[in-house]
């Protein structure tokens, strides 16, 4: 039975009070015993926490932070230059096949050239690049 | 960014708020709530608005909160074996933060502490949020059945919390 010193209506009248910290054993005492008025006083809390402060330059530092990662955020077009660089020797090697399966091209001086100079300029682009993504 | 920062200006006290219930803490949680951010940050070029942008948050809140305990979780199991004296903050609130707020809302914070994250969440949604159920079922990604039960079961644990904490009250000055 609840606490008969206390009515419901009674106690929920003092649940703000004493939900922001006054203390009141008879409150207690009363929902101790009844369930309805615990629950009530539960839900009124849970409800209205306590507030909390935002510290005033925190959307700042927010947008601080988010301006470092978009800056940092890797170029859209890396993953393409990486995977041609990855695939062009392949390429290339096919090419030649394919123009001269006995691969007379390659002991060409003027041929293997070109092909060193367009792999060394990729890997040059690519280094780039992944070097100004970081920064 | 300029859209981010009217995002960051419309939901920061509701997250600081949640965040504040989540982890039972007032202060030092500027880093989790920044975290929170940007991660909807990085997530943001892949929103598709098909959920509401605070579903999207709450999800990232309990995602971001989920990976803080297991990282004080791990920090304390290294300190115990004497690896190293990290200066890892207890999920319980510290003393000046006990002596700053009320009670009776102290009292609920230790009861939400032995609830698991995801009943946690669960209160504080549909209490403090005031969100509906659908959008609870779509955050914590569980059927609108599990979501009532649940929600049950997590009052009837606190309230059995509270009146433990309750009964040496009685005889209070």
């Amino acid at each position: 039975m609840p606490d008969r010193t206390l009515s419901c209506e009674a106690a929920r009248a003092l649940f703000a009070r004493y939900a922001a910290g006054e203390p009141s054993p008879a409150l207690a005492r009363h929902l101790d015993e009844c369930d309805a008025c615990l629950e009530a006083c539960m839900e009124e809390a849970l409800r209205h926490p306590p507030a909390v402060p935002v510290p005033a330059d925190f959307r700042e530092r927010v947008l601080a932070a988010a301006r470092r990662e978009h800056d940092a955020a890797p170029l859209p077009g890396d993953l393409w230059v990486q995977v041609t660089a990855a695939c062009l020797p392949a390429i290339l090697g096919v090419a030649l096949w394919w123009v001269d399966p006995n691969l007379q091209l390659l002991r060409q001086p003027v041929v293997c050239a070109t092909a060193l100079g367009i792999e060394t300029v990729l890997a040059f682009v690519w280094v780039w690049r992944v070097k100004n993504s970081a920064a | 960014l300029e859209d981010f920062a009217e995002i960051v200006e419309q939901h920061q006290a509701s997250v600081f708020r949640t965040l504040a219930r989540l982890t039972g803490e007032r202060e030092g949680i500027e880093d989790l709530a920044q975290e929170v951010f940007l991660r909807l940050f990085r997530a943001l070029p892949h929103f598709e608005g098909r959920a509401r942008l605070s579903t999207f948050l709450y999800r990232i809140m309990v995602n971001v909160v989920n990976d803080e305990w297991s990282r004080r979780k791990q920090a304390r199991r290294m300190d115990a074996i004497g690896e190293a004296a990290l200066d890892v903050p207890h999920p319980a609130p510290g003393p000046a933060a006990l002596l700053e707020r009320s009670r009776f809302q102290e009292a609920l914070d230790t009861a939400l502490a032995t609830l698991p994250l995801r009943d946690r969440m669960l209160l504080t949604l549909h209490y403090q949020e005031a969100r509906s159920y659908e959008e609870i079922c779509e955050v914590l990604k569980l059927p609108m059945g599990t979501v009532k039960t649940r929600l049950h079961r997590a009052r009837e644990r606190l309230k059995a919390a509270l009146k433990e904490w309750i009964a040496p009250c009685q005889t209070a000055p």
